[in-house]
């Protein structure tokens, strides 16, 4: 019965992404790559957040965000910031307060006002290391090269960050860990990772059509390349060098890292939220105790689920 | 306190970390993470330095950890050897590290050593110990024997161990064979003459410590003609200074025999009453009376079967024929010789003298040399004992001594020591209030009994491969060196780790070579201390 269900599922979305036709893809789009290094310092960019306190109609969150820097096999800095930020959504207006500056986001809801917030500050920190960074430097940051449309902010300041990173010559390259991008129903890296797997296996390449590269010959892997500069066959073969650490094979190690130390971990959660409770209650800010019960519940079912589980 | 950072800024410019604190308790230890180029081993000494104090720490055990978890180490590890696919790991040293489990020795808080009651706080620097840290350890030191074991400094203390009262508080010295036994015994026994307040007695199974054309001994060194008198069986080519070792037969006591030779019940009865009867003569007339005589004297008190294996028992002992030929020491009594000084009044005077004095035992079988080394230690025992009863002042002139010797179960064995108490068991117990110390060599601590082994306040390990000999020393110390097992395991030749109640912490030693000693004394005789470690 089980199966049988399981099997009318999987046979609906074959049917439909079967029923239409799917890209042409050849051989010749594919280029093998192979790892070079490279005197360039190759920087990560990556930002985390989370939500300390959700108050219902506000919260307050603890983004990070952190680069580190990498020339050939050793690092050379790693470098990382934190930042407090709360959002409240007064009627249909999200308000979030950024030290001293108070931002009006156009975003769907809180947490969506949070990732705005992320991007903004990682868009910051990248933006200072293409000002400091050589060229011919390259710059991974963990995620695409564009916002959509109605994200202004986000698209102005990414757009600076491309202004400056060509005329000083440096190398930005986006990698997206994530894509909807489909044809025919079916996700593009799915498609290309299946070809690749009957036709190049065990090779890392690069479809230069679509930009979408393997980086290493043994992951499972391929990722979707945003690059709007020419050599894009260098830059991958150098990001294929940084690509062979075998915790996360196939993934550029620096982004790994970045990931690893812009992650707000949960103890950091608990130890933010009780150091805001307190100052609260010290403030006589009875406000937030109340609030917070308007929004937590859920949270607490899950624990208990959890416990007695 | 002033003095406190007047040490840290001139160690300043050395001190390097090594590691971080990343948990721990005073009951288990402390958990320390390397840094990748640390170069530290098991049993080397590192300092943390937390606020005001200072925790002097001993790495116990070295492990490897990682970041990464396990499961995918273990996956990566397949991959590389079914695959022989080539990885590059990245931030290798942050990721893949070693860990150091350590024990507190001491704190240092305000110039004040310490016992472990705290803890460092997480992510303490830890360095590597300065060796003019633990110059305290040298408080009241006396006898030098080598230097602190510290592998990861390139500077080096020498360490004195306090010889007062350290000495009549017994000593066991033990380890494998060929770890260095004799090597510490004699660097220690230099060490005695070169204070000249101590005196040591040594019995010398393999004629070892005197010294000879092969064997550097004692006689090797500057002072030995004033300090170092030996005695020895050989009639020919005697060395210079050498004594005759001869016991007239008439010095022997029952007590002698006693817990050190295998004799039953109805024979201990026996010599009690003969000794009893005869006094000093008891041996000669065991050997001279007939079966009348002997009936009459004690009527059925003593069997003759009794009497007759007795007679052959002490002979095959002391060498003496049934036909009274004497054999290389034991002597028959005679008139000459009962006005000529016994080897027991030259000890005595020796003594007085602050002398080192050698007993060659090489040249007699077992029971011989158990009934010397028991006649000679008893004659010092009561001597020392009576003094201190009834002569004071005459007391007070004797020096503490030491009695060395080997192959200690065969005089303080459990096996040995259930048929009966022996001089050795005596002085074990109570020879510190008398100032006569035990300096016990042994390769099985295992065989002597946990009391003993307690009494033994001193212990100087050189490396015990055997598990039940090593727990047999770790719970016998005086200090706690239960971490200590796999140092213990791991010591090399001419390693020791010292445990006493007169040294601040269980001490890992470089004990000096003798040899070493000895070439450098005669290089330039002035000169009293060795340049270079280690054996």
């Amino acid at each position: 019965m089980e199966e049988k269900r399981i099997k009318e599922l999987l046979e609906f979305i074959e049917n439909n992404h079967n029923s239409k036709s799917h890209i042409e893809i050849s051989e010749k789009d594919f280029q093998e790559i192979l790892p070079k290094l490279t005197n360039s310092t190759l920087y990560a960019v990556d930002g985390g957040c989370s939500i300390i306190l959700d108050g219902g109609s506000w919260i307050i969150a603890k983004i990070k965000t952190c680069y580190v820097a990498y020339q050939n096999t050793s690092k050379l800095k790693e470098e990382s910031n934190e930042f407090l930020v709360a959002l409240i959504k007064n009627s249909k207006v999200i308000l979030a307060k950024k030290d001293n500056n108070i931002t009006l986001l156009n975003a769907k809801d809180l947490e969506d006002g949070v990732n705005i917030m992320r991007s903004l500050f990682e868009l910051d920190l990248l933006k200072k290391i293409s000002e400091t960074a050589n060229e011919k430097d390259i710059i991974l940051r963990d995620g695409s090269l564009s916002f959509p449309e109605e994200n202004q902010e986000e698209n102005k300041n990414l757009n600076e960050i491309k202004e400056l990173c060509k005329k000083k010559n440096l190398f930005l390259v986006g990698i997206n860990k994530t894509s909807r991008q489909s044809e025919g129903g079916r996700p593009i890296l799915g498609i290309i990772n299946e070809f690749s797997s009957k036709y190049l296996k065990n090779k890392a390449w690069l479809y230069s059509k679509e930009k979408i590269v393997k980086f290493h010959p043994f992951s499972d892997f391929c990722f979707k390349i945003d690059y709007e500069n020419e050599n894009f066959k260098d830059i991958m073969s150098y990001i294929a060098y940084y690509s062979s650490d075998p915790e996360i094979l196939g993934y550029p190690y620096p982004l790994f890292k970045a990931d690893k130390i812009a992650r707000v971990m949960e103890f950091e959660k608990v130890s933010e939220s009780n150091k805001i409770k307190m100052v609260s209650k010290h403030l006589g800010k009875e406000f937030i105790e109340f609030d917070e019960k308007s929004a937590i519940f859920h949270d607490l079912l899950d624990k208990r689920a959890y416990r007695n589980g | 306190m002033i003095y406190w950072i007047k040490e840290l800024i001139e160690m300043g410019d050395k001190m390097q970390s090594i590691g971080n604190v990343i948990g721990g308790s005073t009951e288990k230890g402390i958990s320390i993470r390397l840094k990748s180029d640390a170069k530290v081993n098991i049993g080397d000494i590192i300092s943390c330095k937390n606020s005001e104090a200072t925790f002097y720490l001993k790495i116990t055990n070295l492990y490897i950890s990682s970041s990464v978890p396990n499961q995918f180490i273990e996956e990566i590890s397949g991959k590389k050897l079914e695959r022989e696919e080539n990885y590059h790991f990245f931030d290798k040293e942050e990721r893949f590290y070693k860990i150091a489990e350590t024990k507190i020795l001491k704190i240092k808080n305000n110039d004040k050593l310490k016992p472990p009651k705290d803890v460092p706080s997480y992510f303490s620097e830890v360095y590597l110990a300065n060796p003019k840290e633990f110059e305290f350890l040298n408080e009241g030191g006396e006898i030098e024997i080598g230097y602190l074991k510290n592998e990861a400094s390139s500077e080096s203390l020498k360490i004195k161990l306090p010889a007062n009262n350290l000495i009549s508080h017994h000593m066991l010295i033990v380890a494998a064979t060929g770890k260095g036994k004799s090597n510490f015994a004699k660097v220690f026994l230099k060490g005695i003459m070169s204070c000249d307040k101590y005196s040591a007695i040594v019995f010398d199974p393999h004629n070892e410590y005197y010294g000879g054309e092969s064997i550097k001994g004692l006689r090797d060194l500057p002072n030995a003609n004033n300090k170092v008198i030996y005695f020895t069986p050989l009639t020919e080519n005697l060395p210079a200074g050498a004594e005759k070792l001869e016991i007239c037969v008439s010095d022997l006591e029952p007590e002698d025999f006693f817990g050190m030779v295998d004799l039953t019940s109805a024979q201990q009865e026996a010599i009690a009453l003969i000794y009893k009867t005869y006094g000093k003569n008891w041996i000669k007339e065991l050997f001279e009376q007939n079966i009348d005589e002997r009936q009459k004297t004690f009527n059925d008190k003593i069997q003759n079967v009794t009497f007759a294996t007795l007679k052959r028992k002490i002979g095959k002992m002391l060498d003496i024929s049934e036909n009274m030929e004497e054999g290389i020491i034991f002597k028959m009594p005679s008139n000459e010789e009962s006005k000529s000084k016994t080897i027991y009044d030259k000890i005595k005077e020796e003594l007085k003298n602050n002398k080192i004095i050698i007993i060659d035992t090489s040249m007699v079988g077992g029971d011989a040399e158990k009934i010397i080394t028991s006649s000679i230690v008893n004659k010092v025992y009561n001597l020392y004992r009576y003094n201190k009863q009834k002569k004071p002042k005459e007391f007070n002139i004797y020096p503490e001594v030491l009695i060395l010797f080997e192959e200690a179960p065969r005089v303080l064995g459990s096996e040995v020591l259930s048929k009966g108490t022996n001089v050795f068991e005596r002085i074990a117990r109570e020879g510190r209030k008398f100032k006569v110390g035990l300096c016990a060599i042994t390769q099985m601590p295992s065989l002597l009994p946990k009391e003993i082994l307690s009494q033994m306040n001193t212990k100087v390990i050189l490396g015990i491969p055997s598990p039940e000999d090593r727990m047999a020393i770790i719970n016998s110390s005086s200090q706690n060196i239960s971490d200590e097992s796999l140092e213990i395991q791991m010591l090399e030749i001419g390693e020791a780790l010292i445990t006493s109640p007169f040294v601040k912490f269980p001490l890992p030693v470089n004990i000096y070579d003798f040899n070493q000693i000895v070439r450098e004394c005669n290089k330039d005789k002035k000169k009293e201390n060795p340049v270079n470690p280690g054996v």
